[in-house]
C-alpha cells in the first residue's frame, strides 16, 4: 500500500525541502520505493537540494498537460536506484495545476511508489490547495519560533478542517544550547501548544548548509540532523524510535524556573 | 531569580495567548476584557489580596483527529 505525504509549513524558510530530501533519502536507504514531488511551480528548489538540477528535462506541469509521460519526467536519484524526483516548473505559476489534477497525479504515482512525499509551497493559497489535494497524510515542519509556529497552528486548523487523515509535527532547527538556557522553546513546549503528534526534532545544523551547498542530502549519514532525519524516516514507516529530547536536563530547570516566575 | 522569565518562556506565553485568541475567533483585545471583567467578579466576592488566582476554562467538544478536543483557558495573573 502507498502513501501520500505531503510536507507543509505555511511559513516559509523553516526547512520544508531540505526535510522532504532527507526524508525521502531516509526512505530510499530503507529500500522503500520512494517518488519526492515538487509542488512550488515557479520557484522549485527540491531538484538542487537533490543535486539534480542539471537532469531536468521535463517537469510536472509537462505531465500533466500531457507534454510527456510520467515515466519521462522522472528524473533518478544519484545514488538510490529507487528513489526519484518529479520537478516542478520553474517558468509558469501556479494557477497551471488544479487540485483535482494533482489527485489525478497521485493517485498514477501510487502504482508505481511506496511513498509519495509532496514539497509544498510556503503560504495558504492555491500552491498549498493542489499540494494537500491528493496528500492521506500531512508532515508540518515547524523551528522553535514564535512565527513560524503560529503559522504552523494556522495549516494544522486548515488541514483538519480539509479532512487530513494524519497530521504530524517536525520540529527543525533546534539549538540544545539556546534551550538549557531558556532562551528556545524546547520540543516539549512546541507539542504542547500545537497539540499534534511529533514525528521528529532535528537540531539546528551546520552540515545542513553544507549538504544542501553540495547536493547531496545527509539522512542516514554522521551527522546529529543526519540522524534526526532518518530516524524522521524510520517513523514514518511505521517504526518506532525514540524522539531524541534536546532538553532533557532543562526540563527540571525549566520547572524550577517556572516555579519561581509565579511567585 | 525570582520573577525572571526567560524569553522561551515568553514565547511561549505569548502564543498561548495569540492562538488562544485565533483559535477563539476572538481578538486579543476582547481576552484581556475577558480576563478583566472575570478578575472583577471574582474580587467583588472573595477577599484576593495574598492570593493568587488561577482560573481553567474548558471547552469540550469539537473532535481534533478522532479525539475529543478540549480547549482550556489558562487565565494566570489575575
Amino acid at each position: 500500500m502507498s502513501e501520500v505525504i505531503v510536507v507543509t509549513s505555511g511559513k516559509g524558510g523553516v526547512g520544508k525541502t531540505t526535510a522532504t530530501a532527507n526524508i525521502g533519502t531516509g526512505l530510499a536507504k530503507m529500500n522503500k520505493k520512494t517518488v519526492l514531488v515538487d509542488t512550488d511551480i515557479g520557484l522549485r528548489n527540491l531538484d538542487v537540494v537533490m543535486g539534480l538540477e542539471n537532469r531536468i528535462v521535463y517537469n510536472l506541469v509537462d505531465v500533466i498537460e500531457g507534454n510527456c509521460r510520467l515515466k519521462q519526467a522522472l528524473i533518478r536519484d544519484k545514488h538510490y536506484p529507487g528513489l526519484y524526483l518529479l520537478p516542478a516548473a520553474q517558468t509558469r505559476d501556479k494557477s497551471a495545476v488544479t487540485p483535482e489534477q494533482m489527485q489525478k497525479l497521485t493517485e498514477e504515482l501510487k502504482l508505481h511508489f511506496e511513498y509519495i512525499l509532496l514539497d509544498c509551497p510556503a503560504g495558504i493559497e492555491q500552491g498549498f490547495r493542489n499540494a494537500v489535494a491528493g496528500a492521506d497524510r500531512a508532515i508540518v515542519v515547524t523551528t522553535p519560533e514564535v512565527s513560524a509556529i503560529r503559522d504552523a497552528d494556522r495549516i494544522i486548523g486548515l488541514l483538519e478542517a480539509d479532512g487530513m487523515k494524519q497530521i504530524e509535527l517536525l520540529i527543525n532547527r533546534l539549538r540544545p544550547d539556546l534551550i538549557s538556557r531558556g532562551d528556545m522553546m524546547s520540543v516539549e513546549d512546541v507539542t504542547e501548544i500545537l497539540a499534534v503528534p511529533l514525528i521528529g526534532a532535528v537540531p539546528d545544523d551546520m552540515n545542513v548548509v553544507i549538504s544542501t551547498n553540495q547536493g547531496e542530502p545527509l539522512a542516514g549519514g554522521e551527522s546529529p540532523s543526519g540522524q534526526a532525519f532518518f530516524n524522521v524516516a524510520r517513523r514514518v514507516t511505521g517504526e518506532t524510535v525514540a524522539v531524541s529530547d534536546f532538553s532533557k536536563e532543562t526540563s527540571i530547570l525549566r520547572r524550577v524556573k517556572d516555579f519561581f516566575r509565579k511567585g | 531569580m525570582r520573577g525572571y522569565r526567560t524569553s522561551g518562556i515568553i514565547a511561549k506565553d505569548r502564543l498561548e495567548y495569540m492562538l488562544l485568541s485565533e483559535r477563539m475567533q476572538s481578538s486579543p483585545e476582547l481576552m484581556e476584557q475577558m480576563k478583566r471583567e472575570i478578575s472583577s467578579v471574582v474580587r467583588r466576592y472573595i477577599n484576593t489580596e495574598h492570593m493568587r488566582v488561577e482560573i481553567q476554562i474548558r471547552l469540550t467538544g469539537e473532535t481534533k483527529q478522532g479525539e475529543k478536543d478540549v480547549k482550556t483557558i489558562q487565565i494566570k495573573r489575575l
